[in-house]
């Protein structure tokens, strides 16, 4: 149950949307948006976040839906991770992923910016985006705007406050290209990542995207240059890559930093022979 | 009471149609316990981990901890109190695919919705859906019985 009172809203526009976020602030209250929710509700449960108000995101359409247009394919904030397994076969990544987020019917709930924006460190969902190249689009005061996915959410970075996670849009022809995959959890098969490792290749050239082994998903370029760099064996280039780590693995409870290492070295020498047998 | 944490929702359980004044912040499991008496909706972890308030949301299905009230508003909700002797019931009891039977709506809402979408469902797939279940008095594999023993009767129908 949760415990304290919050007034609700159902806009059916962005611009509505940012309009209810400015008013309530002027009134000193704090709003949150809302797609799926589960988090939200799972934390407003806890005591963790107490919000004045919620706004709901389904009821708009640029949010919700997928598109499939000529060179480019378009994912709403709402859509929900079955939707993307389900439908969104064009970006074959992205659908191994999610299918790996929680379970089916927390799947149903989860929406993409919920993953995306998440306050946990995995964010898994955003990976694939972040290998594409992806285009974020997003609302805020100053109207709508595209940014880079990378730049936008790099070293763990999230939205601003009042900004809104609109759409995301990817290229569909790197949205196809050969992909490896594989995560790592403590035990089960439905848990948080001890590590999730995720690369594409595109014209002779890996691009990685890690997660679960630092506190915030991401790639890195230089981890990229190592990767690539045939004068290195395979296992050189995977352990000097996990030195280039953009910080310190983490160390909880799911597994210490010592074992994530051992587990992400031994899941990018799969990963770069994986590519290696391919080409 | 501030009027501003309510919201009337209109939306149909078990194909009833209501109208209710709900507060912003209760979620459906508590709606269809406390306010419709649908004890068949099972509190258990209240996080969306264990499946046992699994309800059908337009035969979609959901945790009905982790969806507030003022979401179902023009949905359809099913609880186990709106399926009356389907296959799949007497299929659970045939296969002994229930002990405690607290989790047993859960997983019979889910597995309905599983034959109704993917008819001809792999065990991969009946993995995949089962897997927003939990059982923890019998084992699984009696249940995955019983959902085959099903899909077997509507080949054979077929």
């Amino acid at each position: 149950m949760i415990s304290f009172d919050f007034l609700y809203f159902r806009p059916k526009s962005v611009h509505e949307a940012l309009q209810i976020y400015q008013d309530l602030s002027h009134e000193g209250l704090q709003a949150v948006f809302y797609n799926g929710g589960t988090e939200i509700i799972s934390r407003a449960r806890a005591g963790e976040v107490q919000p004045d108000a919620v706004i709901d995101m389904k009821g708009i359409a640029d949010c919700q839906g997928y598109r499939d247009e000529a060179e480019w394919i378009t994912i709403g904030a709402a859509v929900t991770l079955s939707n993307i397994t389900d439908e969104i076969n064009c970006f074959p990544l992205m659908q191994r992923i999610a299918k790996e987020i929680a379970t089916r019917n927390a799947r149903n709930k989860i929406s993409i910016a919920g993953n995306v924006l998440s306050s946990l460190n995995y964010r898994e969902a955003l990976l694939p985006f972040l290998l594409t190249d992806s285009v974020a689009v997003v609302a805020g005061p100053a109207g709508i705007k595209e940014e880079n996915t990378a730049a936008l959410f790099a070293n763990g970075s999230r939205l601003e406050p009042g900004k809104l996670l609109v759409q995301f849009k990817t290229e569909k022809e790197r949205a196809g290209a050969n992909y490896f995959f594989k995560k790592k959890t403590k035990q089960s098969a439905v848990n948080y990542p001890i590590a999730t490792l995720c690369a594409m290749k595109r014209e002779g050239k890996i691009t990685a995207g890690f997660s679960g082994i630092c506190t915030f998903p991401f790639k890195d370029a230089k981890i990229d240059r190592i990767l690539n760099d045939h004068a290195l064996t395979i296992s050189a280039r995977a352990e000097e890559a996990i030195a280039h780590l953009p910080e310190k693995m983490v160390n909880d409870f799911h597994a210490s930093a010592g074992y994530r290492h051992f587990v992400l070295e031994q899941l990018l020498i799969e990963m770069l022979e994986h590519f290696e047998e391919v080409s | 009471m501030d009027k501003g944490y309510f919201n009337l929702v209109d939306f149909r359980a078990n194909g009833v149609p209501y109208q209710l004044f709900v507060r912003n912040a209760d979620t459906l499991l508590h709606i269809l316990r406390e306010e419709l008496g649908l004890m068949s909706v099972k509190p258990g972890c209240e996080n969306g981990d264990c499946g046992s308030c699994t309800v059908l949301m337009d035969n979609v299905p959901v945790n009905a901890c982790h969806m507030l009230a003022v979401e179902a508003d023009s949905h359809h909700i099913t609880t186990i109190e709106g399926l009356e002797d389907t296959k799949l019931q007497e299929a659970f009891i045939a296969n002994h695919a229930l002990q405690c039977g607290y989790c047993t709506p859960g997983f019979i809402l889910n597995a309905h919705a599983l034959l109704s979408h993917h008819p001809d469902a792999d065990e991969q797939k009946i993995n995949e859906w089962l897997e927003s279940n939990i059982c923890r008095c019998t084992g699984y594999q009696e249940i995955k019985e019983a959902i085959q023993t099903v899909q077997k009767e509507l080949e054979g129908n077929g």
